[in-house]
């Protein structure tokens, strides 16, 4: 084996510049896809970080049905104390779930006593919500020094796009009017304690208030949750703790479902893309190996028929023949993608190192690539692979070869 | 029984859909240990006939008996096993493996026979190198050396695998006068040495005189056979 890979080497070298140069093709491609990859994943991971962690969380688990008629923001789809208590169980016992965060979610107007606009409110435990989506408070510009108290009963924060179109500055009341379930009318007053930055772009209305608020606002003797923000201890474990919720909602008794930020958010098909053209740069690396070592390796066995004859003649078996060209493509392989990966790597380093920073629709992004060395193994044998793959014709052809008349090849 | 027995063999090569036919009902027999010599113009079935005792090729009719074996029944991988073993080749253009030294070269078809230890190995390759002069040109690339070297390490890369025939096409086509000779006294002394048979086909019909038995080829038939003294009595 040792042999075969010397003499392999030594035949990619006899030709140095068409070597070279079809493996920094090779490299380039491998280049393209670990920078690409790194960017991708890094803006993907960075958008997902920003939703699940200032709106919407991991994870949310709402009354069976409600997904559904989410646009609508239904109060009558909720789970009472005992169902809320049974889901609560639930997620305390999951030892994935690091906190979770009540809601109710509600439409209601806003008023300024001279002006009236609409409001996507949630009613939410500020303390609950702070250690599920922990970037909250980020976009969240108060009069509170505390951040532990960004909200309090009585208060409201209200969306960007609402101060302005309203006039409204911290610290003016205003007045919540809404209807609550059996179809009441009811208002309370509020303060505006902050203004927050929507992550959901300039059409975004939802503000924040106190539970107790809530409750009182739409005439509840007890909280009736809409909605069940989870945030997990690891991201990567999003898929098995859906699966573990997923079965236990699955009874007929059980009145939660559950459902992972994907299905929740509008960003999930962005992602979706992302890993799409991730794929098709992929497709041109491999499109670029397959016809590189092809290419390459039809030359290279059209060029040696005569040395094929002799070593034919003096008793190698057509086997190790196949192996010998199949071991130079992959040779190939193995070169370029070694060069393409540290080439990769480096540019990946030098952008980590000058950091691009980007507004994405309303928010800053702040790029710091990096590849999972999965992705980089992945890539490694992808190549390493097409290149076995685009070396077995040449090389079956030269195994083939009936030496008499290879001798005779000029 | 003899080593090379060749029995009515004929060979026919289809031309663009015209048969044409390169050995003509040829039989003949081969003794071991001997030094023999095809001669014949071009044409005449020389490389078709040690094509064929070198189980490159296979007859069209007859039978080729290589050392017993009946070439025609062997498949590519039996045919490329029993080279290794039992034959060692010298080709008129040398065919040195480019990306090999001297040493490799020789070395190459050891490697295809499993059997051959590291040590024992390198022992042949250094012996045979010395045999043939080209001991100090060991780790030269074949780009380095003269022809008439690098035919000397075909001769010492044919015999490296101790086989009982070497065969050698034209193996002195392509070297001057004074280089053929020096090339074809080492071929002889090889044979002395390891008792290998040895048969090569030439035009040179100074080179032929060489060989203790000469075959004269012409249109796919011998026309004249004999040993070394008759021979050259008949020239």
């Amino acid at each position: 084996m040792r042999n075969l890979i010397k003499i392999a080497v030594r035949n990619l070298f006899r030709y140095n510049r068409r070597t070279l140069l079809t493996s920094s093709l090779i490299a380039f491609g491998v280049v393209l896809v670990i920078v690409f990859g790194g960017l991708a994943i890094s803006f993907k991971t960075q958008m997902v970080g920003v939703i699940t962690n200032t709106a919407l969380g991991d994870l949310q688990i709402h009354k069976k049905g409600y997904v559904e008629s989410i646009d609508n923001l239904p109060l009558n789809l909720s789970l009472s104390e005992s169902e809320y208590a049974a889901v609560e169980q639930v997620l305390r016992e999951m030892p994935e779930v690091e906190a979770y965060s009540p809601r109710i979610k509600f439409g209601a107007m806003i008023s300024n006593y001279a002006q009236t606009s609409n409001i996507r409110l949630s009613a939410i435990r500020p303390e609950m919500e702070q250690k599920t989506v922990t970037d909250l408070v980020k976009r969240i510009k108060n009069d509170s020094a505390e951040s532990g108290a960004f909200l309090r009963p009585g208060e409201i924060v209200v969306p960007e796009n609402l101060m302005k179109g309203l006039g409204l500055n911290i610290g003016d009341e205003i007045v919540l009017i809404a209807t609550n379930k059996d179809g009441s009318v009811n208002g309370i007053p509020v303060r505006i304690s902050g203004v927050i930055e929507s992550v959901l772009g300039p059409m975004g209305k939802d503000g924040y208030i106190h539970i107790t608020d809530a409750m009182a606002l739409l005439r509840m003797d007890k909280a009736e949750i809409i909605e069940i923000a989870v945030k997990l201890k690891r991201f990567e474990e999003l898929g098995n703790v859906y699966q573990t919720l997923k079965r236990s909602f699955d009874s007929a008794e059980s009145v939660a479902e559950v459902h992972t930020w994907e299905e929740l958010s509008p960003f999930s098909s962005v992602a979706r893309i992302v890993d799409l053209l991730i794929i098709v740069v992929k497709f041109i690396l491999i499109s670029i190996v397959l016809v590189s070592i092809l290419n390459i390796m039809t030359m290279s066995v059209f060029e040696r028929v005569a040395e094929i004859g002799t070593i034919a003649a003096i008793g190698t078996p057509p086997g190790r023949i196949l192996s010998m060209f199949l071991l130079e493509g992959f040779s190939m392989g193995l070169l370029s993608t070694a060069g393409g990966v540290l080439v990769g790597l480096g540019i990946i380093w030098l952008m980590n190192f000058t950091r691009i920073n980007f507004r994405f629709g309303p928010m800053d992004v702040s790029l710091a690539p990096s590849i999972p060395a999965s992705e980089v193994i992945v890539t490694m044998v992808i190549v390493m692979l097409v290149s076995l793959f685009a070396s077995f014709h040449p090389a079956y052809k030269a195994a083939r070869m009936e030496p008499v008349d290879a001798l005779g090849h000029v | 029984m003899s080593l090379i027995h060749l029995q009515e063999v004929t060979k026919t090569y289809n031309t663009a859909g015209v048969p044409v036919a390169a050995l003509k009902n040829l039989s003949l027999s081969i003794e071991r240990q001997t030094f023999v010599s095809f001669i014949g113009p071009s044409g005449s079935g020389k490389s078709t006939l040690l094509n064929l005792i070198g189980t490159l090729d296979k007859p069209t009719g007859g039978k080729v008996l290589v050392d017993g074996v009946d070439v025609a029944t062997l498949n590519r991988s039996d045919a490329a096993a029993f080279r290794g073993n039992t034959i060692g080749f010298v080709f008129q253009n040398f065919n040195l493996i480019p990306v090999l030294n001297v040493y490799e070269n020789v070395e190459y078809p050891l490697l295809m026979l499993k059997h051959v230890p590291v040590k024992e190995r390198r022992e042949r390759i250094l012996n045979l190198l010395d045999k043939v002069g080209m001991l100090d040109q060991k780790d030269k690339y074949p780009n380095q050396i003269s022809g008439g070297q690098k035919q000397r390490v075909a001769v010492a890369r044919a015999l490296v695998t101790n086989p009982k025939i070497v065969l050698a096409d034209e193996p002195t086509a392509n070297l001057d006068h004074a280089t053929a000779f020096k090339v074809i006294s080492i071929m002889h002394e090889m044979q002395k040495t390891f008792g290998t048979t040895f048969v090569f086909s030439t035009h040179d019909p100074k080179i032929v005189g060489e060989a203790e038995l000469i075959y004269t080829l012409e249109d796919g038939f011998i026309i004249n056979n004999g040993r070394k003294e008759q021979n050259r009595s008949t020239r």
